[in-house]
């Protein structure tokens, strides 16, 4: 089974099978594209990952690395944010940092699978909560003048989904 | 959540239905705009009489339908105009409509594909002002104009259905559809 180093940006490295590296889109190109060859023994920098993410994101591929590929998802078709397995909920089971540490590296390397089934977790924190709710949850300042809160709240009352 | 880069809060907003997004757009300014620039055209508005509520507003936005219900339209307001800039469908729904509005709207609407316009009375000052906005609307593919009476100051008000009337009717349509409606290039269904 071929491996390959991994340096994150706190200078950890890992030694990680080639094929669970591979989950990584960006890490397939360099090795694909670009050639950087793993058997040198040369470490591949992942200058914006922090080892104690990268260890997160690396057990996640770990456990995925034989998915079949997800079908093409219809621009249009209604979004289930339901069907995220158990196994997934309880990995994403950490503090919201994680989480969006976690999205961000997983954007930085290029995992469509996990990207989603993060974007589904924190869809499923927004969901059923009021403006107010969302702005506590995610501590988001409400950065709306004096009164226009209001003003968007009052106009959202005349908006409606467009049938097709 | 102020860490993720907007293309990742777009990814987490399209997993979300619209009316959840139409609330969220109250959470805060990055949230309104990122969740209008993605949802605006499968948003419709409807508006009436209390039009300049909706309008009052410096983060006023527009949606992809406007239907506008009212009991007498005779100016375009700003309101309305920002509203319909970037509708592709636009219904109006009122008793007493001048069609000068229509003329003053339509021009600011580049993107509008349906037209529907029902009216108790279509007021009309002079000449067809919507006869002069010939050609300039190259995406309109369907307009539907329905009047029971046309009315020009000056002139008795007349029933649009009926006796004598119905040549003053035939005037009308064909006026409307050799003046304007025939330059709209994609024009498939005339109604009127």
């Amino acid at each position: 089974m071929s491996t390959i180093k991994l340096e994150t940006s706190d200078g950890v490295k890992f030694t990680v099978k080639t094929q669970v590296a591979k989950c990584s889109g960006t890490i397939r190109t360099m090795l694909e594209d670009i050639g950087i060859n793993p058997q040198d023994g040369e470490a591949i920098p992942l200058s914006n990952v922090h080892s104690t993410i990268l260890q997160k994101i690396l057990v996640w591929a770990e456990h995925h690395v034989d998915d079949p590929e997800p079908p093409r998802e219809d621009a249009d078709a209604a979004k289930r944010t339901d069907d995220i397995c158990s196994w997934d909920e309880d990995f994403l089971k950490v503090d919201q940092r994680t989480l969006f540490d976690v999205m961000l590296a997983a954007n930085y390397l290029d995992m469509k699978q996990l990207i989603a089934v993060c974007c589904k977790t924190v869809a499923n924190m927004i969901k059923g909560k009021t403006a107010d709710q969302i702005r506590r949850t995610f501590n988001i300042e409400n950065d709306f003048p004096p009164g226009e809160e209001d003003k968007i709240r009052l106009r959202n009352q005349f908006c409606e989904e467009r049938s097709r | 959540m102020s860490l993720l880069p907007t293309e990742l809060l777009i990814e987490i907003f399209k997993q979300l239905p619209i009316s959840t997004l139409i609330q969220a757009t109250s959470v805060c300014h990055r949230w309104n705009q990122i969740i209008f620039s993605i949802i605006h055209k499968r948003i419709r508005c409807r508006i009436s009489n209390d039009l300049d509520l909706v309008g009052q507003n410096s983060l006023s936005r527009s949606y992809g339908a406007i239907t506008v219900d009212c009991s007498t339209l005779s100016l375009a307001t700003p309101t309305l105009l920002q509203l319909c800039r970037r509708a592709t469908e636009l219904e109006i729904h009122a008793n007493l409509l001048h069609e000068s509005v229509l003329a003053e709207l339509l021009p600011q609407c580049p993107r509008l594909e349906r037209l529907t316009v029902r009216a108790k009375c279509l007021v009309v000052e002079g000449a067809w002002k919507t006869v002069e906005l010939r050609g300039r609307f190259p995406t309109i593919e369907s307009v539907s104009v329905i009047a029971e009476s046309f009315f020009s100051p000056g002139q008795r008000r007349v029933p649009a259905a009926g006796g004598s009337v119905k040549s003053r009717k035939s005037r009308v349509k064909s006026a409307i559809a050799n003046g304007v409606f025939c330059c709209w290039k994609k024009l498939r269904k005339l109604v009127i």
